[in-house]
């Protein structure tokens, strides 16, 4: 009996990958660096990049990947040039108060850890990257991502337990 | 691999859901990309003008030990074409002048007067008056079976412009690199068995007092200046002797000094033609050396280079000397153009 496979065309223009990542993104942003309207701008930012050479990163493995990357390194230098610029009291943004108590609890949790330990957490929940795929997007070794997410584990397990206990 | 427990997970996830909400809208990513071209392409303008800045930096940088700002030039410098060297060994290494005229300015670069002599087959000579006039002897193509053509005097402004041009009725054909100098009123012409003047404006031939090697009459230097023409001595090339251009009577001699001298030249006078500029060859090394003419002394410092490498000398306007230098690299294992190896030392008095 032959079987024949039905091809699902898929999409691989910039409009298609903007609109199916672009919330992803930001809310991986967002959670990273602990600043909406910031992440905000650095998903633009990131977007626009990969709308310039969509050519090479429509390609990509991962180019919800890349513009996170992107966006993560334009906010860092962004970060650091507002930090010189303005009082920290001034650009930190308000928290939005979050639905469910444990999303509470790791909401809290993660802005107590270390940018990069967050980040790591972030590829591997967020934007569902393998140990490999992040160390690609972050530019460490899987060994150092493996660390970082160990320990960034280890401390939301830790917030989770104390907020149901 | 690092185990992601669900509840942790879905606690991640719902810390995203409380970010606000992001609204997508491409025309403002357009936007942004359409700003991000342009700074880059403002970026890379300001960074490849920043390049040819810091390069036309670099190039203008004088070469160690040949500083090229300094007093003005008060001599255009021509490249001797006689100068040039291939060794007779067979292994094709030596150093070259380009056909025509070649004049080294003060920048390094060399121009070569190449339309002097368009339409005329052999360029013989050429020197430049104290005035800043180029004057060129070239020979017109002989016709079949016709008589020797008249060799023809050209004189060329010191903006390039010809201001003269005449035939010059010599019975013995001249060779090529004959001797010549310029004052600003003749033109001094190693023919025959003497050297001749040969009046700018007119023409007109007349003998000089100054002899030449029957045997080798090319070896034969001249420097015209000051109103005094100084030359080498046949049977004792490294002689130099000064004379009263209009009375032609001798002022002075020098000796060049280089132990060993075999021959001389080139040989420059200062523009007042009270000092003299010579260059002496002794085996492998050739001196250039200044003389004051008033009491024949050597002054000032002298350059060693290496043997028959000097191509030229011209005095500045602060009584230095700038010799040009065309020596074979050290390893040369082919022909150089002149200018591919020139270097423009200064000799201070």
């Amino acid at each position: 009996m032959a079987v024949s496979a039905t091809q699902v065309p898929v999409d691989t223009t910039f409009e298609a990958f903007y609109g199916a990542n672009v919330d992803r993104v930001h809310r991986a942003l967002a959670l990273t660096i602990g600043d909406p309207d910031l992440a905000r701008d650095a998903t633009d930012e990131a977007m626009a990049r990969a709308y310039t050479r969509w050519a090479t990163v429509g390609h990509l493995g991962n180019p919800a990947g890349w513009v996170y990357r992107v966006g993560l390194n334009w906010a860092r230098s962004r970060w650091r040039k507002l930090r010189r610029e303005r009082p920290m009291a001034e650009w930190r943004a308000v928290p939005v108060p979050p639905p469910d108590a444990d999303a509470a609890a790791a909401s809290a949790a993660l802005t107590t850890l270390p940018t990069d330990q967050r980040a790591a957490v972030v590829c591997r929940i967020l934007l569902d990257l393998s140990t490999a795929e992040t160390a690609a997007v972050l530019g460490v070794p899987e060994g150092t991502v493996r660390s970082r997410l160990s320990r960034a584990l280890a401390v939301l397990r830790a917030h989770l337990a104390e907020e149901q206990s | 691999m690092t185990t992601v427990d669900d509840r942790v997970a879905a606690a991640v996830l719902g810390a995203a859901a409380t970010v606000p909400a992001v609204v997508a809208d491409i025309s403002r990513v357009r936007d942004r990309a359409r700003r991000y071209h342009r700074r880059r392409r403002t970026g890379v303008v300001a960074l490849v003008l920043v390049l040819a800045a810091l390069a036309a930096t670099v190039l203008a940088l004088p070469r160690r030990g040949e500083p090229v700002a300094g007093p003005v030039w008060a001599q255009r410098l021509l490249l001797w074409s006689d100068r040039s060297t291939i060794s007779s060994d067979g292994s094709g290494v030596g150093v070259v002048t380009m056909p025509g005229v070649n004049e080294v300015r003060p920048d390094r670069s060399v121009v070569r007067h190449t339309a002097p002599y368009d339409g005329l087959v052999s360029l013989l000579a050429a020197a430049v008056t104290p005035d800043g006039r180029l004057v060129v002897l070239a020979m017109p193509p002989a016709e079949l079976g016709g008589p020797p053509p008249a060799v023809r005097l050209l004189v060329y402004g010191p903006d390039g412009a010809l201001t003269g041009s005449r035939p010059v009725r010599m019975p013995v054909p001249l060779s090529r690199d004959v001797p010549l100098a310029a004052s600003d009123t003749n033109a001094y012409v190693g023919y025959g068995a003497e050297v001749v003047a040969i009046d700018l404006a007119t023409g007109a031939l007349r003998p000089t007092p100054v002899p030449l090697d029957p045997q080798a009459p090319n070896r034969t230097v001249l420097s015209a200046a000051g109103g005094r023409l100084a030359h080498t001595v046949p049977g004792d090339p490294c002689l130099v002797r000064v004379r009263d251009e209009r009375s032609e009577a001798l002022l002075v001699e020098v000796r060049l000094g280089l132990a060993g001298c075999t021959a001389a030249g080139p040989i420059r006078l200062s523009p007042d033609g009270t000092r003299l500029a010579a260059t002496a060859s002794a085996g492998d090394r050739s001196r250039v050396e200044l003389y004051e003419l008033a009491g024949g002394q050597l002054v000032g410092s002298t350059l060693e280079v290496p043997a028959h490498s000097v191509f030229g000398l011209a005095w500045t306007s602060a009584g230095e000397v700038v010799a040009a230098v065309c020596a074979l690299p050290a390893g040369a294992t082919r022909i150089y153009a002149a200018e591919e190896v020139l270097r423009l030392p200064r000799i201070d008095t």
